[in-house]
């Protein structure tokens, strides 16, 4: 998948996370206070309720007391001359105090008077039988022992429930005794909800608990009677409902008050979250796009280009290439860091090409030296045998000038056979593994053989300076002697027109130091990198191998060879071998191994990475 | 006292040539042969002293030639005669292989090699330098 897939599909994933634990908490938190709000609300709605009905039946209690208690109906019950009550009972009174009707009741308890007034016909009406029934039948209503007794609450009757009140008549002193009782009462109808409704502003409605049929109703219910005081129901996203039980005066519960409220406080928090919610995809979008935008421009795009360049690398074009991204970020050092490894990969790729180079050239020279050696052998019997024909052509009494002829062609024939095997020997000794075989070596004697084997040029003067310390060093004489020889030979050899050559061996107590220097004509800074290449050279007859192989057996030593010159002053090289080499053991010269296995990590780093 | 007899193996004629023609004027009796398994058939008709064998052999590598001619005869002396310089010291085949000399051999050289290897059988030696 590419990156800025996965990008934008992370990014969805996250916000879809976040937008989801933002509507959980919002809804557990938000709509949580929404709902207790409107719970608080519907109970103190409901409480008022009850607390507006308690009224109306104090205040009927409050009017039924002051007729009861009054001269003039004590008076009635004493004498049963209706006058006395003439007044009480003028439709105005039921209209006033808002009561259907009036029973007045002697103190055998049966009703001597009594008087039905509709309110909202304002007429006269029969008393009706149920609730004369009513009064006959609950006692309570009747028998008060005490001036202060009374009864007040809700009566359920067969024309319905009614609020009522009983109290007992005495006299306007509020003394007894007791003659009689009066009873008040008012129909709990849709008349009297409207008084509730018009002063508490609330929507109200009583229920006969007979009549409660809906299931959701009663379970509501069921839940008050079980102790709630009040239980709350809601319908859908507009209303919610309290019901609270009415009881009546036998404490039994007969009717169930519902008030209703719209959910303002609940519509209103659905609004504010949907606000919220909102606002925060909105946010959460425009926050998503501008990462995405960002991530793609300041990083993407330079990958993607970072990408494109090296993916366009030509691996034989390494050395002369470049990723760089500008900046100066984690994708820029990237780039950076790509280059420096394509700079790595270059060098690799040089020293590959190099030892490569040094292999072919090792094999060839051990095939061209092995090859060359059979007709060298047959060249150099041929001259043996032409300086055996000469001595018998002597013998016999040929002349001795054309006899000198001959002989000189023998000489130079077995000088320049001479001098191809020593270039045939050089070409297999570079070919081959160099092992040092160490053994106490007199560094001066060496030197002074190997001056003496040299032909020096008389204009030539060489002088051998050796510190006596190095009589004694651990080396291997056969391979020093061939360095030796090629540092000497070279140093004659830059000076054709004569010059003194200077060889001098100084030593510290862990190395040696052997310096050859000429008065020669110098190495030109052009050459002087190449020096110890191998068929690298300047001399007409020279196969380049010498300062090569010279090189490798100072290096199998443990020691460096160095170089100092100046063009027209000459030139001074350096050897440096330890004294005490630590592990003679291990001081050979494996370069073709250890160069083959190089070369195959090369090899993989490079298929690696391509 | 008879002369040592001496076999030359070398695939290459002129050498085979030369040799002889230098052996044979220092008193050896000289037999050639230009494969192993030419050398190999005229060691076991004929008894050689010293042979002189070149290590690279178009058919067989000297290292094993140099045995079987041990096989064949216990006391024969092997020279190697080869184009290789060979490691430090080291000498491939067997123990019969007595010297490993690199080509091209200065004459004094090869004499001095075969006069040395021979002079332990207890025959005349001609080769006075």
């Amino acid at each position: 998948m590419k990156l800025r897939k996965k990008l934008v599909l992370i990014f969805s994933a996250s916000y879809i996370l976040i937008f989801m634990c933002f509507i959980i908490a919002s809804n557990t938190f938000l709509m949580k206070g929404f709902i207790d709000i409107e719970d608080s609300n519907i109970k103190k709605e409901t409480e008022l309720g009850l607390k507006s009905l308690d009224l109306r039946i104090e205040e009927l209690d409050q009017t039924t007391h002051s007729f009861a208690a009054r001269d003039d109906t004590y008076y009635y019950i004493e004498s049963g001359l209706k006058h006395f009550i003439n007044e009480l009972l003028l439709s105005s009174t039921f209209i006033d105090y808002e009561i259907n009707f009036m029973a007045f009741l002697n103190k055998e308890g049966d009703i001597i008077c009594s008087k039905a007034f509709d309110l909202v016909e304002l007429k006269n009406i029969p008393f009706p039988g149920s609730i004369r029934e009513a009064i006959e039948q609950h006692g309570v209503l009747k028998d008060h022992n005490e001036t202060d007794n009374w009864v007040s609450g809700i009566l359920m009757t067969l024309d319905g429930p009614i609020l009522l009140s009983s109290r007992p008549i005495i006299t306007t002193e509020e003394s007894g005794p007791i003659v009689g009782t009066l009873i008040c009462a008012r129909y709990l109808d849709f008349l009297e909800i409207e008084k509730l409704k018009g002063s508490t502003f609330l929507s109200l409605e009583v229920i006969d608990v007979n009549d409660v049929n809906s299931l959701d109703l009663y379970e509501s219910i069921s839940l008050v009677l079980n102790g709630s005081h009040i239980s709350i129901e809601r319908q859908g996203y507009d209303t919610i409902i309290g019901y609270s039980v009415l009881y009546d005066i036998f404490e039994v519960p007969v009717l169930v008050l519902k008030v209703d409220s719209p959910r303002d406080v609940y519509s209103h928090g659905l609004l504010v979250l949907a606000y919220f919610v909102g606002s925060g995809v909105l946010a959460g979008f425009v926050i998503a796009l501008l990462s995405i935008f960002v991530m793609n421009r300041f990083i993407l795009v330079r990958i993607v280009k970072l990408s494109e360049e090296v993916s366009e690398i030509n691996p034989h074009m390494i050395a002369t290439t470049k990723v760089a991204i500008p900046g100066n970020d984690e994708v820029s050092i990237l780039s950076e860091n790509i280059d420096e490894m394509l700079d790595a990969l270059n060098l690799y790729q040089h020293r590959l090409k190099e030892r490569e180079r040094m292999a072919t050239i090792g094999e060839t020279s051990a095939m061209v030296g092995h090859d060359l050696r059979n007709p060298l052998q047959v060249v150099y019997l041929l001259g043996s045998r032409l300086g055996k024909k000469i001595g018998v052509l002597r013998d016999s009494g040929v002349d001795d000038s054309n006899l000198k002829d001959l002989e000189y062609i023998e000489e130079k024939l077995m000088e320049q056979t001479n001098y191809m095997n020593k270039i045939v020997s050089d070409l297999q000794d570079f070919s081959k593994n160099i092992n040092v075989v160490y053994e106490d070596v007199d560094l001066e004697q060496t030197l002074v053989d190997v001056v003496g084997t040299l032909k020096v040029p008389e204009n030539v003067d060489v002088s051998v300076r050796v510190d006596e310390r190095l009589r004694s060093v651990r080396a291997d004489a056969n391979l020093l002697k061939r360095v030796f020889t090629n540092l000497l030979t070279n140093g004659i050899q830059a000076m054709p027109k004569g010059g003194s050559l200077t060889v001098t061996g100084t030593a510290s107590d862990d190395e040696a130091t052997i310096m050859v220097s000429d008065t020669g004509s110098g190495i030109s800074g052009e050459n002087m990198s190449k020096l110890f290449q191998p068929l690298f050279t300047t001399k007409a007859k020279g196969t380049g191998l010498g300062l090569a192989v010279s090189k490798r057996i100072v290096e199998a030593h443990g020691g460096e060879i160095t170089v100092e010159s100046e063009e027209g002053v000459g030139t001074s090289l350096t050897i440096k071998i330890p004294m005490h080499p630590e592990d003679e053991e291990k001081s050979s010269d494996e370069i073709k191994v250890s160069d083959a296995e190089e070369a195959s990590e090369i090899q993989v780093q490079q298929a690696k990475y391509n | 006292m008879s002369k040592a007899s001496i076999l030359i193996v070398d695939d290459d004629e002129d050498i085979l040539y030369f040799f002889r023609v230098l052996l044979e004027e220092n008193g050896y009796t000289v037999s050639t042969a230009t494969t192993g398994g030419e050398a190999l058939k005229q060691a076991e008709t004929n008894k050689y002293d010293l042979v002189l064998l070149d290590y690279k052999l178009t058919d067989i590598s000297g290292g094993v030639i140099a045995d079987k001619f041990r096989k064949i005869n216990e006391s024969i002396q092997i020279i190697y005669i080869t184009g290789y310089s060979l490691k430090n010291g080291e000498i491939p085949g067997s123990e019969a292989v007595r010297e490993v000399l690199v080509k091209p051999i200065p004459e004094h050289i090869l004499l001095r090699a075969i006069s040395e290897a021979v002079v332990g059988q207890g025959f005349q030696t001609e080769y006075e330098g």
